[in-house]
């Protein structure tokens, strides 16, 4: 996004946040966040979120390399973007354990671009730009993404509502 | 469920994660360990650096001077020895009588009282069947010397010059010059410098 120095402490709070959405789990954010944020200091690389961003996902990728490879979508899931777009009606609250849950079971990429463009505000160029794939492919993995959560939810509630 | 809701709850999700302050506290330390690390490097650089100068400087200047003290000692020795020569030379074609006439080294230097040395006879000069005719004071370099005419087999004439070896004149030792004319060749022995001058090339 941008390339300007931001305060160190809230510097960290991004990179965990990024790293929790690749990882989605705390220990293993941490641990991205430790490697990444010490490669940025020996190398005294720009105290940048861009920057930051990149040393977390190079080591996360690393370390998931077979995820970052093999990037499957299946065409139920492609016809079902479209649609999906234009129905975006319904609950107006969505439960936190819900969605931790839908969250929890989204693939790291589609979880890293909803953070990167719902959360940090990267517009899809941007997330295109960072991690390397076209830009018609991270709008469809928001897509993908924001789908995922609403069935999971809709489910799960559907099944609460006696 | 609207777009909006579900980006909402993202955010929400997402804000709510915060790195605890254990990790906060470890990893601002370990920036601070670096920068820390990072400094001391750097002063050890400009350290190591600053002393890779003095050194060299050092070395550079010890050179230079080197070079100039030998550049001037040499070009001292060369002007000396031009100086001499040329005085030698000058006496030399002046053809000056002589004051005191001897034939032989001990009556010379029983009449010669005045000289600040023993008048030596040259032993590079005894084989050469050389006469002694004569001999008068003279100086070298602001010196008292003895300047003794000599008279070769073949009849040609030669003067030596002696006076007492000082620091100045050890530089010439073994030295031949040319000048007016005349070969001057100049050498120490026991205490003496001894200089040759002859308008041929009869000197050994």
């Amino acid at each position: 996004m941008d390339g300007t120095s931001v305060d160190m402490t809230a510097l960290l709070q991004s990179g965990f946040r990024y790293a929790m959405s690749l990882t989605h789990d705390t220990h293993q954010a941490e641990d991205v966040l430790q490697d990444a944020w010490l490669a940025v200091m020996q190398a005294d690389g720009p105290h940048s979120r861009t920057y930051l961003f990149s040393a977390i996902r190079s080591r996360f990728l690393n370390s998931h390399r077979r995820e970052k490879l093999v990037l499957i979508v299946s065409l139920e899931e492609l016809d079902g973007i479209a649609h999906d777009a234009c129905n975006d009606e319904g609950l107006q609250e969505i439960n936190d354990e819900l969605l931790v849950r839908a969250i929890g079971e989204l693939r790291s990429v589609e979880r890293e671009v909803l953070f990167l463009m719902v959360v940090e505000g990267y517009t899809a160029q941007e997330v295109a730009d960072l991690t390397d794939r076209p830009r018609g492919t991270v709008l469809s993995l928001l897509h993908r993404g924001k789908r995922k959560i609403r069935r999971h939810v809709e489910q799960k509630s559907a099944r609460a509502v006696p | 469920m609207s777009g909006d809701a579900i980006d909402n709850a993202v955010k929400r999700h997402y804000q709510r994660q915060t790195l605890s302050p254990e990790a906060m506290a470890r990893m601002v330390a370990m920036a601070d360990s670096v920068s820390q690390n990072k400094q001391q490097e750097q002063k050890v650089r400009f350290w190591r650096r600053r002393w890779w100068l003095q050194r060299n400087v050092s070395v550079v200047a010890s050179v230079v001077i080197a070079l100039l003290a030998v550049s001037w000692v040499w070009q001292g020795n060369d002007r000396l020895l031009a100086d001499v020569a040329q005085e030698v030379a000058l006496n030399h074609n002046k053809h000056m009588a002589s004051e005191y006439s001897a034939d032989d080294y001990q009556r010379l230097a029983a009449m010669m009282d005045k000289l600040d040395f023993d008048l030596v006879f040259p032993a590079r000069l005894r084989q050469a069947g050389y006469q002694m005719v004569g001999a008068r004071y003279c100086s070298i370099q602001g010196g008292i010397a003895a300047q003794i005419k000599l008279r070769a087999e073949d009849g040609e004439w030669v003067t030596l010059y002696q006076t007492r070896l000082n620091s100045k004149l050890t530089a010439l030792d073994g030295q031949r010059f040319v000048a007016d004319n005349v070969n001057v060749q100049t050498w120490q022995e026991g205490g003496v410098f001894f200089g040759l001058a002859s308008t041929v090339a009869i000197a050994p």
